[in-house]
């Protein structure tokens, strides 16, 4: 690969941020300023206000739109529709061809259902896949850089319990679980919200982990009062890539596809933690096996020889060397997030209605094949990006082995 | 060896389990309850001559789905809750039995103050019952609520329904009364300490995941939850066009890469290398949902170009046997060049870095220097010895092309497996979509351990710690 392509990547990228960062002031039925019958608005930064909860919806008249207005002085974004916008009287109309009602308002790539901004929702596209993309992978790499450095330092033979211990961890496990469970019940209420049921999970499985931590401590604290020896080595590292066995088992595509459908409220956050809870595997593995090089190292015998503690040997000496590779396989599995979330979003699973997404528009598409527009710009925006990630990743792989 | 095999066997056996818990568990936790749904809830009671009527045919529906069972051979339960719950047929009647005990400080009332509600209800049912119209819409409301605000209108307004002279519902409702007031009898807002004390139940085999698991390994995945059909005829089915898409598609997959993955590993960095490792990275970044929407839009519509049909498998009526054949491959075209490239993309990079391996090996040398030709020791020696483990990527490939056809079959009608779970989560026919679920698992499963045992058969040094000691 030629350095000049991995740097165009690089910009493209960059650019996509930055659209994902300021996707409101891009794309919005309402301009980023201007001034009707004498008065100043910013619309824009005014709706950041009302979700901030900082200040009252201000609006020369409640109940218009914001293109039906004449203004004395406005400043719109590139983009004056958001990607959800109706314009019923332009639906399916080909790029530069619909304008609603004068020409200030072009549709520039077309409409597609209802009259929905093409443009607009790309860059609502935009927004959404990267959330997804970055989100889900921060989650896949904590979960996997927790079990895969837990497995690869540690290994097969050095882990060591006292049985008090053992029994201790499995109590809590119990426990534990029994709590997350009463609590989701206790909490849990029928009506189907997803702020209720995503934090009454949240928050039942957060009790329940502390309930299990608060007994794996007991446990070690006893040991340590009574000075039991620690000498059942757990096969942790066993025990750990059975669990990544049984997660990669599992087909990905399908799995995604009936959890989103399982649940009755449809958000990008529960997409994001199911894609989390598949794409975590990938990393935990490379970590562990960073880690098994790294422990047989001459720097880590030396950390051991004067007498660090084994997990400060672990966060301090060697996850941190094992980082790199691991940034790879993250960016790669963006790239794979970006395509899962746009797959099941083109099967109408998963995000919800109101969000616009490229695999919404390439959906539209099928039900209209003489729009073309919207068959190509979303596609072609998903092939590039995935593409863009990809060459990154494989020049920071090819950077990283010479 | 053999100790491995046998722990080999052992990892898949375990795996499966855990894998069967976590989708069992999974499939208890899908919307909908069954029991009502096999019912179809929403006319109920109507149809039954009177409550004991009702009760039993739901009793019945439930045992013969095996849904009046304890869901798993052990529970953790709170100290309040008794065994009796497990009778209660339903997801939605267990929780609310549940939350009523929960919120409720005398567990005893709540199972007969949920008997005599329904008692209630199948006579408010019946055409005697039909005038207390402002009572009925008051028990709608109280059912499935555990809510102490619901609960106590609901009484009040039971108190000064008159049934005139009927001594049977009279009684009835006097039963109602005093258990709605008992039930919150010196309620307090805070909860129970008993609440949060564990205790644990054992059920022996007579639970629901026994049942589901038995019925799966013998291979009887019971009916599917939306037509009533066998979930396995269902499979069988739609498995056939999955696998015939599949099997073509690796087929030419493998036909065209391994020529273009031998040469290009025959010269490192060459032009062939460059451009077919570009090729394999676009292919990868290629969605197929987006390749088969471009198809769908430019090739098989009367808006641009009709060659092909735009989906399904074509009806062939009137044709001979011959016909009906080229009619169908005339509408596989699509989908499985699309499968295809998906295949393509994974094989051909494996069959790169396979051969690059293998060339790199001292026989290779060996064999160029004695002076044979340079295409005899391409294939005969470098090809010849990488083929196992390309045999053995075959394991690998399936499950995964046959994730990748999903989006294809639903793109394209076509009704294989892909299809098949797609429609079963539109129409929450969870028993269909677990079933397949499972199956898909096991397959996955099942590719590994046979890849395992092929690289065994290639290498008896390997063992299960190899990874580790080769790395460390």
């Amino acid at each position: 690969m030629k350095s000049h392509s991995s740097k165009l990547c690089v910009y493209f990228i960059g650019i996509l941020v930055t659209v994902t960062i300021l996707a409101d002031f891009i794309a919005n039925d309402k301009p980023i300023y201007c001034q009707v019958m004498g008065q100043t608005y910013y619309p824009i930064l005014n709706d950041y206000g009302v979700a901030l909860g900082l200040c009252d919806r201000q609006h020369p008249r409640l109940g218009t739109d914001w293109h039906d207005l004449t203004y004395e002085r406005s400043l719109w974004p590139i983009i004056p529709f958001s990607g959800s916008n109706l314009d019923l009287e332009n639906a399916y109309k080909g790029p530069f061809t619909a304008a609603k009602k004068n020409d200030r308002y072009t549709h520039l790539l077309g409409t597609g259902i209802l009259g929905k901004d093409v443009a607009a929702g790309m860059i609502e596209g935009t927004r959404v896949a990267f959330v997804v993309g970055i989100f889900s992978m921060l989650l896949a790499l904590f979960i996997g850089l927790l079990v895969g450095s837990i497995a690869g330092y540690f290994g097969d033979n050095y882990f060591h319990l006292s049985l008090l211990s053992i029994l201790f961890t499995l109590l809590g496990l119990a426990l534990g679980s029994f709590y997350t469970h009463l609590l989701y019940q206790l909490w849990g209420s029928s009506d189907a919200k997803l702020f209720t049921t995503f934090f009454t999970l949240v928050g039942s499985i957060i009790v329940g982990t502390v309930c299990c931590a608060i007994f794996i401590i007991i446990g070690l604290l006893l040991d340590r009062l009574f000075s039991i020896p620690r000498t059942r080595a757990i096969p942790i590292d066993i025990i750990l890539m059975r669990i990544v066995e049984i997660v990669n088992s599992l087909p990905a595509l399908l799995v995604l596809m009936v959890l989103a459908g399982m649940f009755e409220v449809r958000s990008v956050w529960i997409v994001i933690f199911i894609i989390a809870f598949i794409k975590w595997t990938s990393i935990a593995k490379f970590v562990r096996a960073e880690l098994l090089q790294i422990r047989s190292m001459d720097y880590i015998r030396a950390a051991k020889s004067s007498g660090s503690s084994e997990w400060n040997i672990l966060w301090n000496h060697a996850l941190p060397n094992a980082l790199t590779p691991v940034y790879i396989t993250v960016a790669f599995g963006i790239a794979g997030a970006i395509l899962l979330e746009s797959t099941i979003s083109f099967l109408g699973i998963g995000i919800s209605q109101e969000v616009m997404s490229w695999g919404k528009m390439l959906a539209q598409a099928r039900q209209k094949p003489s729009a073309w527009w919207l068959a190509v710009f979303p596609g072609l925006m998903i092939f590039l990006c995935v593409v863009a990630i990809n060459i990154i990743g494989d020049k920071l792989r090819f950077a990283y082995r010479h | 060896m053999f100790r491995y095999i046998l722990l080999r066997l052992g990892y898949f056996v375990l795996t499966f389990f855990v894998v069967s818990l976590i989708l069992f568990a999974l499939s208890r936790l899908a919307p909908g309850d069954p029991v009502d749904k096999y019912m179809s809830v929403d006319e109920p009671d109507d149809r039954y001559e009177s409550y004991a009527d009702f009760m039993s045919r739901r009793q019945a529906i439930a045992n013969q789905y095996h849904l009046d069972k304890p869901p798993f051979y052990i529970s953790i339960v709170p100290y309040r809750l008794s065994k009796d719950m497990y009778q209660l047929s339903g997801r939605q009647m267990r929780k609310w039995y549940k939350q009523l005990v929960y919120s409720s400080n005398r567990p005893s009332v709540v199972w007969q103050y949920i008997d005599n509600l329904g008692q209630l209800q199948s006579y408010l049912n019946t055409p005697e019952g039909a005038k207390y119209i402002n009572l009925k819409n008051e028990l709608a409301k109280v059912k499935y609520s555990s809510d102490l605000r619901t609960i106590n209108a609901f009484a009040s307004l039971l108190q000064i329904v008159d049934f005139e002279d009927q001594s049977e519902i009279t009684s009835l409702k006097q039963n109602l009364l005093s258990h709605t007031s008992s039930l919150f009898e010196g309620h307090t807002d805070g909860l129970e300490l008993s609440m949060f004390i564990p205790k644990i139940f054992l059920h022996g085999t007579n639970n629901q995941y026994h049942f589901w698991i038995k019925n799966f390994i013998k291979g009887n995945f019971g009916l599917s939850d939306f037509d009533r059909r066998p979930v396995k005829t269902r499979i069988w089915d739609a498995l056939f066009w999955t696998l015939l898409i599949n099997f073509i598609s690796i087929f030419f997959a493998y036909l065209i890469s391994i020529p273009l993955g031998v040469y290009s590993a025959d010269k490192v960095n060459g032009k062939l290398d460059r451009a077919v490792s570009l090729m394999s990275m676009m292919l990868y970044a290629l969605p197929s949902f987006w390749v088969a929407t471009l198809f769908i839009t430019f090739l098989t519509s009367y808006e641009w170009l009709h060659w092909f049909p735009s989906g399904g498998l074509g009806r062939g009526e009137g044709q001979t046997s011959f016909g009906r054949l080229l009619d169908l491959g005339y509408h596989l075209v699509l989908p499985i060049f699309c499968v295809t490239y998906i295949a393509l993309a994974f094989i051909i990079r494996q069959v790169r870095s396979t051969l690059k391996e293998t060339l790199e090996k001292d026989f290779i040398k060996t064999a160029e220097a004695k002076g044979l030709p340079h295409k005899k020791v391409l294939w005969r020696h470098g090809f010849r010895n990488s083929l196992l483990p390309l045999i053995t990527l075959f394991a690998n490939i399936l499950p995964a092309t046959i994730a990748g056809s999903v989006v294809v079959e639903i793109i394209f009608s076509i009704p294989g497996m892909g299809r098949l779970a797609f429609d079963g989560i539109l129409q929450q026919d969870w028993n269909l979509v677990f079933t397949i679920m499972m199956l898909a698992t096991l397959l996955t499963l099942l590719g590994n351990l046979l890849a395992d045992l092929l690289y065994l058969r290639a290498d008896p040094r390997i063992s299960l710690t190899t990874e580790t000691t080769a790395d460390a």
